[in-house]
Parts: C-alpha cells; sequence; structure tokens
C-alpha cells in the first residue's frame, strides 16, 4: 500500500519533481546575490567600519543594478518554468491525466516556487547578519548602518518584493496560453497598476479644472506596486507592506481560481480566457490613446486637433495590435467591432469628464468646517506641516472662499488660451475633520492681479506674515545683512552692526505689512536683492535666507537706508549710464541684445527708426525708475538696453502699455 | 469500464464533440476510427479527465473522472504528442511513474526495457519519435493500468515492434481483463484486434458495434446459375449490395449465413464461394448505399 502524499493539497511528489527541474534557478540566484551584496563587503572588509558606509548602504538599500534586475526576473523565471506545462497541449494534456489534482498541481507549484524565490534571499540574509560588523555613517552623526534591523529590512523588503513578483507573475502564467507571453505579462504586470493610474492622472491633470496630480496622489500611484515604490527609492510604509500581502495573496487566490477554471485546451492560445480578452484588448488601446493623444498635443501648434487625432490613431494602432496579439494573426481587420465599442466608451467616459456629473469642479469645501488655508504646494514629509503658516482669519478664509468662487466661476475665460503669463495657485483647505480639501488652477496674470478678493488676503497681516519668514527671523542670530544691487555689481553694503540689522529689519517689516496688492504684483524691477546670513553656531540648518527683493516702493527701508547713507552705496544713478538703447519687439522676435548694442559696446550707437538710443539724463533717470524686469514678458514690447559706463550691460523690458510716453512717441 | 454519455465540447463557440456516446466493456478492445479532425484525440483527453467536458457525463467504473485521482491511477494514456519532462532519462521518469502510479511493476519495467532495447540512461529527448512511444508504451505498460487509453499509438513504430506492443497488451487484456481504448485514422489497423469499432465523424459517432455480431452477420458470396439467379431467391435474400460481373453475381447479404446457404443450395449453383469480408466492406455496406458516405470519412 502507497503512503498517502498529498496534505492539504500539497503533494510531495510533484513538490520534488519541481525541486529537481529547477534548482539551477535560485542557486543561479544565490550565486548572483553573493556577487552583487556580500562579495563587495567582504572585499572591503578590514576597513568597512571605517569607508564602508557608501558601499554598505547602496547594497542595504538595492541599489545595485544586478541585485534589482534579478529581484525582479528570479521570481518570474521561477513562475514561467513552473508552469510552462500549461502553456503547451502535449504536456498540459499528460500532466493533467497523471493521478493528480488540479488542486494539488497548483498548490504544490505554488508553494515549491515561493520556496525557490526565497530561499535565495534568505541565505543571503542570513550571510549578511553573519558577517555583519559597525560601519559607521561619518558625514552626520556617527550611527552604525550595518545592524541587525537594517539587514532585517532589507530581507523584509526584497521578501516582499519577491513574493509580489512571483504571485503576479502566477497570476499571467494562468491567464496567458503561451509562456512568451507569460514573460511579457509576468514582467508588465509589475508597472500594470500604478501605470494605468499614471495615464488616468494625466487625464485628470489636463481635463478636470481644479484637479492638480500633487505629490500625495502620485506617491500613492507609485506605491501601488512594490517595484516601482522600490524604484522611485521609497520605503514600504506599513499601509503599504499591508498592501503588498493582501494583493500577493489575493492574486494567488484569483489564480487558483481561474485554474480551476482553465480550459486546458486554450494552451497555445494568447489569452486563456474569453473574458480577459476584450479587458485586455482595452488596456492596450487605452495605452496607446493617451500616449498618442498626449504626446502629440504636447507637440504640436493645435493642441486640440493633435489630441484627438492622437486619441484616435492611437487607439486604433494599439487595439489592433492587441487584436493581433489575441488572434495570433495579422489579418483582424475584419474584428474591429470591439473597437467601436471602445471608441464609444471613451467618448462617454469624455462626456462624464466634461459635464463634471460628479460635481468635482463645482464643488467648494463646507465653509463653516474650515479650520485653516494654505497658499502652496505641501511639503511631501507631514512633519514639516507643523512649520507651515496657515491662514486661519475668518476674513481670510472667507476672502479665499470667495477667490476660489470666483476662479470656478469664470473657469469658461479662464480656459481659454491667454496673452499673459499663467500664474499657478494651489489652495489646500484644511478641514475640521482633519481631512484637506485641495485644488490647483493655472490663473492667466491679468485674472489674478484684478482679483478684489486675492487683493484683500494678500494685504491681510496674517497672509503677510505667513508668507515672509523675516517675521520669523531673530535678529540675534543674525551674523550680517547683505544688499546688492541688480544692476551694477560693485554696489553693495554689509550690515554687520547689531543694532543696524535690527532697525534694517525693522524697517523691513513695516515696508511688507504696508505693501498694497498693486506694488506686491508689480512688474517693476526692484532695486537690490538682499539677503540675511546667520550666525555659525545658530541651530538653523540653512546658511543663509534669500529675503525678498527692495523694491522702489518701500519707503521706511529707502528712508533708513537714507539716514545711515548707504543709500548711494546700492543706488544705480544716471550718470553711470553711458547709453540706453530701446528696440521694438515683436511678438514672437527672439531678441539679442548685440543688435541693440554697438560692437565695442561704449561707443554710443545711433538711432534708427527701429533703434532708440537715450543718453539724456531726466529720460535715463526715468528708465531706471521705471523699467520693468524682462523676464516677465514674452510677447509685444519694448527691450531696454542699459550700456554702464564700466562696460556693464543688462536688460530691462517695457510692455507695449506700460513704456514712458516718449518711447512710444518716437516708434509711433 | 468507460461509459461516455450525451458528450458534448466545443472550442471557442465551435462545436467539437456533440452528443456523444460510447462505452467499452471490461476486458475489451474498443477501436475508435476518424479521419484528421474528427474528434478521437479531444475525446481521449477527455476521457483521461485531462479536458472538462461542457455537458454530458465520462464515467470510469462507474464515477465521473475528472479530478478524481484514484480513478486516473487507474488509467494507463499514451498521447499521440507525447511528452516528458525535459532533461529526464527512462531511469528518471521511471521513478516518478513508480512514485505515483500505486500499482507500478518494477520486474515488468526490466523486462520491457530488455525486450524494446532502450537505453535506460540516455535522455529520452534524444530518442527517435518511434523510440519515444517504445518509452512511453514501457512506461505505461509498468504501471498495470486497468484501462489502457492508446492515441494513434502504431505511428512510427515499425512492423517487428507493432507486433510486439499488439502482443503485450492483448495478453493484459486475456490476463487481467485490461480494457483498451485505441484510436486510429485507418480502419485497416485496427483489423484482427478489436473487439468494437465506433466510427467518430465532425464530432459525432456515426456508427459503433460489436465486431463479432457484424461478422457473423453479413456474408460475401459469390454465386453462378444456370439461368441467372432466380428472381425469387434475391426477393428472399436481404441483399445490401448486389453486383454482376460477368456470368457470376456477387452478393453482400444480411442475415444468419448457414440459412442463407442452405437458400443459395437449394437451385443448384453451378459455384458457390463465401469470401472473407474486410472490416471496410462490413462498415460500408453496413451503413447502406454505395457507402460514399463512410468512404469519405475513412479512406
Amino acid at each position: 500500500m502507497k503512503s498517502k502524499t498529498s496534505y492539504f493539497n500539497f503533494n510531495k511528489n510533484i513538490f520534488i519533481e519541481d525541486l529537481k527541474r529547477l534548482w539551477a534557478v535560485p542557486v543561479l540566484y544565490t550565486l548572483i546575490l553573493f556577487l552583487t551584496n556580500i562579495s563587495p563587503i567582504l572585499m572591503a572588509y578590514n576597513t568597512l567600519t571605517k569607508n564602508g558606509y557608501y558601499l554598505v548602504n547602496r547594497l542595504l538599500t538595492n541599489d545595485t543594478f544586478f541585485s534589482f534586475l534579478f529581484i525582479t526576473t528570479a521570481p518570474l523565471a521561477v513562475a514561467v518554468l513552473i508552469f510552462r506545462y500549461l502553456q503547451q497541449t502535449n504536456s498540459t494534456a499528460v500532466m493533467h491525466a497523471f493521478p493528480f489534482t488540479r488542486k494539488e498541481l497548483y498548490v504544490t507549484h505554488c508553494i515549491c516556487g515561493t520556496l525557490l524565490t526565497i530561499l535565495p534571499i534568505i541565505i543571503t540574509s542570513g550571510i549578511l547578519l553573519l558577517i555583519k560588523k559597525p560601519v559607521y555613517d561619518h558625514a552626520t552623526v556617527p550611527a552604525d548602518i550595518f545592524t541587525t534591523a537594517a539587514i532585517m529590512k532589507w530581507t523584509g523588503q526584497n521578501l516582499l518584493i519577491t513574493l509580489s513578483g512571483f504571485s503576479i507573475a502566477v497570476f499571467a502564467g494562468i491567464i496567458t496560453g503561451t509562456s512568451l507571453l507569460h514573460t511579457i505579462f509576468g514582467f508588465g504586470f509589475l508597472f500594470l497598476l500604478p501605470g494605468i493610474g499614471m495615464l488616468v492622472l494625466l487625464y485628470l491633470d489636463e481635463f478636470i479644472f481644479g484637479f492638480s496630480s500633487n505629490w500625495r496622489i502620485n506617491e500613492f500611484v507609485v506605491n501601488l506596486s512594490p517595484i516601482t515604490s522600490k524604484l522611485d527609492g521609497n520605503d514600504f510604509s506599513s499601509g503599504n507592506i499591508t498592501w503588498y500581502i493582501v494583493l500577493t495573496i489575493f492574486l494567488l487566490i484569483i489564480s487558483y481560481i481561474l485554474y480551476m477554471h482553465r480550459k486546458l485546451e486554450r494552451s497555445t492560445d494568447s489569452i486563456a480566457f474569453n473574458f480577459l480578452k476584450p479587458l485586455f484588448k482595452y488596456s492596450v488601446a487605452f495605452c496607446g490613446m493617451t500616449i498618442l493623444g498626449m504626446y502629440l498635443m504636447a507637440l504640436g501648434e493645435n493642441r486640440i486637433f493633435g489630441m484627438y487625432a492622437g486619441f484616435i490613431i492611437g487607439s486604433l494602432v494599439a487595439y489592433i495590435i492587441a487584436e493581433m496579439i489575441v488572434e495570433k494573426t495579422i489579418w483582424v481587420f475584419r474584428h474591429l467591432k470591439g473597437y467601436f465599442i471602445f471608441l464609444l466608451m471613451a467618448a462617454l467616459f469624455a462626456v462624464l469628464i466634461q459635464t463634471d456629473i460628479l460635481g468635482y469642479e463645482r464643488r467648494l469645501p463646507a465653509f463653516d468646517k474650515i479650520e485653516s488655508i494654505y497658499y502652496g504646494g505641501l511639503p511631501s514629509d507631514k512633519k514639516e506641516w507643523k512649520d507651515l503658516h496657515m491662514l486661519s482669519s475668518a476674513n481670510n478664509i472667507e476672502s479665499s472662499f470667495e477667490f476660489h468662487q470666483s476662479i470656478i466661476d469664470n473657469k469658461k475665460w479662464l480656459e481659454k488660451d491667454h496673452e499673459s503669463e499663467i500664474y499657478h495657485i494651489t489652495l489646500n483647505y484644511f478641514m475640521e475633520n482633519g481631512k484637506i480639501f485641495t485644488r490647483q488652477y493655472a490663473l492667466p496674470y491679468e485674472f489674478f492681479e484684478h482679483n478684489p478678493y486675492v487683493k484683500k488676503v494678500y494685504e491681510s497681516d496674517e497672509y503677510i506674515r505667513a508668507t515672509n519668514p523675516i517675521f520669523d527671523v531673530d535678529e540675534k542670530d543674525l551674523k550680517n545683512i547683505s544688499l546688492d544691487s541688480y544692476l551694477l555689481r560693485d554696489r553693495t553694503v554689509q550690515i554687520i552692526d547689531p543694532m543696524e540689522i535690527k532697525e534694517l529689519c525693522q524697517a523691513l517689516r513695516e515696508d511688507l505689512l504696508n505693501e498694497r496688492f498693486e506694488e506686491m504684483t508689480s512688474k517693476k524691477a526692484p532695486m537690490a536683492r538682499i539677503d540675511f546670513f546667520w550666525k555659525e553656531n545658530s541651530e538653523l540648518q540653512e546658511k543663509y535666507y534669500h529675503a525678498p527683493s527692495l523694491k522702489k516702493s518701500y519707503k521706511n527701508t529707502l528712508n533708513w537706508l537714507e539716514f545711515k547713507g548707504y543709500i548711494d552705496s546700492i543706488s544705480v544713478y544716471s550718470e553711470d549710464i553711458k547709453y540706453i538703447s530701446i528696440h521694438r519687439k515683436d511678438e514672437n522676435e527672439y531678441f539679442i541684445e548685440k543688435d541693440t548694442v554697438s560692437p565695442n559696446r561704449l561707443t554710443v550707437p545711433e538711432s534708427s527708426p527701429d533703434l532708440m538710443v537715450i543718453t539724456d539724463e531726466s529720460s535715463v533717470q526715468k528708465i531706471l525708475d521705471t523699467y520693468e524686469n524682462r523676464y516677465y514678458h514674452a510677447g509685444k514690447g519694448y527691450m531696454v538696453t542699459m550700456v554702464f559706463n564700466n562696460g556693464q550691460m543688462e536688460t530691462g523690458f517695457y510692455k507695449s502699455d506700460s513704456a514712458p510716453q516718449f518711447i512710444i512717441e518716437y516708434f509711433r | 469500464m468507460i461509459e461516455v454519455k450525451n458528450l458534448h465540447k466545443s472550442f471557442n463557440g465551435y462545436p467539437v464533440l456533440s452528443d456523444l456516446n460510447l462505452k467499452v466493456q471490461k476486458g475489451s478492445i474498443y477501436g475508435l476510427v476518424g479521419a484528421n479532425g474528427a474528434g478521437k484525440t479531444t475525446l481521449i483527453k477527455h476521457i483521461v479527465g485531462a479536458y472538462k467536458q461542457d455537458s454530458g457525463n465520462i464515467l470510469i467504473k462507474g464515477s465521473p473522472i475528472f479530478e478524481d485521482v484514484s480513478l486516473k491511477s487507474s488509467i494507463g494514456y499514451i498521447a499521440d504528442d507525447l511528452f516528458f519532462f525535459s532533461m529526464y532519462n527512462l531511469k528518471n521518469m521511471s521513478a516518478f511513474y513508480k512514485k505515483i502510479y500505486p500499482n507500478w511493476n518494477q520486474e515488468r519495467y526490466k523486462f520491457m526495457l530488455k525486450l524494446f532495447k532502450l537505453d535506460e540512461s540516455k535522455r529520452i529527448s534524444k530518442f527517435s519519435k518511434g523510440m519515444q512511444k517504445q518509452a512511453a508504451f514501457i512506461l505505461t505498460m509498468s504501471c498495470m493500468p486497468e484501462i489502457l487509453v492508446l492515441d494513434e499509438p502504431i505511428d512510427g513504430l515499425d512492423p517487428l515492434v507493432r507486433k510486439r506492443v499488439w502482443k503485450i497488451i492483448i495478453e493484459d487484456v486475456s490476463e487481467r481483463e485490461m480494457s483498451v481504448l485505441v484510436s486510429s485514422h485507418n480502419l485497416k489497423e485496427l483489423e484482427g484486434i478489436c473487439d468494437s469499432i465506433g466510427i467518430l465523424n465532425n464530432g459525432r459517432m456515426v456508427i459503433e458495434r460489436e465486431l463479432d455480431d457484424l461478422k457473423s452477420d453479413i456474408s460475401k458470396i459469390q454465386v453462378a446459375y444456370n439461368l441467372g439467379v432466380p428472381k425469387e431467391l434475391q426477393e428472399k435474400l436481404n441483399v445490401l449490395h448486389h453486383e454482376r460481373r460477368g456470368s457470376i453475381d456477387l452478393f453482400i447479404v444480411k442475415g444468419n449465413r448457414n440459412n442463407i446457404i442452405e437458400m443459395l443450395q437449394k437451385e443448384n449453383p453451378l459455384i458457390l464461394d463465401v469470401l472473407p469480408l474486410t472490416l471496410e466492406e462490413i462498415f460500408i455496406y453496413e451503413l447502406g448505399g454505395d457507402g460514399h458516405e463512410i468512404k469519405d470519412i475513412l479512406f
């Protein structure tokens, strides 16, 4: 009588046969892990404690190409080999005619495959534990990084990646009928969830007004697969670990159910289950549609036409390719009925987005549940959130809310093409229940600069204090403040006297608090940049802080500088200028300075209908007081080239309507 | 032993087997005949428990075969398209069979290995197609199966080996009442071996007969009378086919052979011979008409 060989559907005989056939894979894998992760440590073993930080850290974070490659391919290789019998007509019939149940075959193969893929990692981990010794990172606070905990973390992460990779590869094997597609799908599925997530985000970013894929959503999408998460350099959070375990178990169970229902005659078919065929074809068509559509949109002059052309061509080509793969023939042109169903679904989806059926675009948070508001992107490290300066005054919440409402009300107008530059604004509402309501908009500057609600917010004490770090600066920590003219390199002042530092800070704060919205948004070029330098022993990490520029409207500060006699050291006057040349610039003209100055620069060029040359003192001073920053303007206007007596040259700009009258008249 | 009832199976919506019935008695040899693509291999893969039917029943010893390990271990199956684990030699393969088939007979394995003169330690994939068939036969027969299922078994075997194979099978049938189902696309190959024959066409069983009944029931007789065959005699006989070759008449007649000969003798024939009938002829005439239909299927 034979002894019983099957317990809980585990069959010893199948298991031993699997081991006999596949032992080479884990041996090779172990060898590679040894070569990539252990031998470098052993080779540098004597000097490891002193110099090994970089090496050990790199190995323990899988930062080597080969170890990463094998962590992804070894489970796939095992799954492809172990389930190869399913993909051939002769082996599938014979294997299933043997006295085994399908359950036994599946369960035993999975157990064996799991063991074969995790064994190399466990062996490597064991060796690492044996050879570990203190390795210090001397760059920061000395701490041992080659610890049991670090090795366990390495082991755990790799086990997770390997096991989920194996379950994905098993799933791929059960749903396909050829080993080639098994390999391709097994690899592709590692990136499937994050890939589709990213594509969906592309659509939402592009088509939903107010939606922006911030780092929180991106990170969520990237972490959907352990491989992409690792590639992104993330550590696995406990939530992610749970998700990967659930995903692994789920895929193994789903694969089990599918195996039980798999029709064996489907071996050598591309897709072994009929219900998956349309899913496969539509997914491929969706990817093709998105990639070509978004590419042509980004590329072309005519964005909308390019996008729709790309959508249709991309999805059609991708669908045909998918159909060819499924049917294993290139003659598929009679079978494109499914493509029209896809188009119909895509159109329906587009209509859903356009009509904002879920009300996403129109939605505002419940006004009375708002705790505070933050303008701008949130830092990825949640610990830093507490340092954010939120707006929580009732006035600001109300004005921000009204501002948001005005954006929503003007959606149609805002989405048109505008000449002025685009101003990106992110509104984060922190709600009483701890949730965050976020919207991001790209607003034409003209909308922004004339918005009465923004004016209210921007002029409020709370906002000014929140957005200008100078209000948090303790003057006692400062070593010096330096003021540097934007025009002439030798115009610079260093304030080092503690009393003067305090007074200057005070004056700047007053100017900031009194600044009008129109001045904040004015494009007039500021006078000087201001940098704060901290004392060496200060606890602050940053070495210096780039404060707001000194504007010509900062009366208090300018008065103080004048009173202290510093003003002349940073001011530029008309006598510093040799000449100024003005050139009228067309919409798309690419401006080159050398066209507006003489070859040896200091010789004053002659005026011409295209070039206005200014040397008289009052006009020069007028321009110095009013010229605008060049980088604000891309469109039509006047390029201003200032040549100084010392040969230095700077450029500025006027918009067609902001230039002084005498310039406009000259070119008329 | 094997009973297939109302089996239906379709591949991608196209019916491959429809309303198929088949019965193999214990200790008998059943020949399954059909042209390429008739559905023989598909039917066999159902019988060995690999494929799952869309509807109908496949019973081995009265129980459904699908997923029944003990029933599967009583079946020996030699596929048309053979499969062995790559890298394995016959010795490795036999070790595997020994573990999974409870009735494995090591002495028989050794005996057959000698008989067929195969190298046990050579990789099976290096064998020729005929040698691989022999290897599969050795392995399968050493499992001492109660039921043997052979899919186109003699393809690639030389006549000597073929004879040896059949000898062993027939011995097992008579000694231990092994039941055999064997498929072939050629009726001639099964001549003199099978107890029953089933003919499969387009996934349907066209005809299923016990050969003993058939052979004693149909006779091929040539007679010659001075004045031709008397009309009343022709009317009395159940003539399936009649042919005139000069003065000789050739009859294929259904009915008790002795009675028929007696009737013909009464009219004093000049010649009266009972000729041997081939299986082909039996089926052609049994199906009636000129037998075009069956000719298209088989020849």
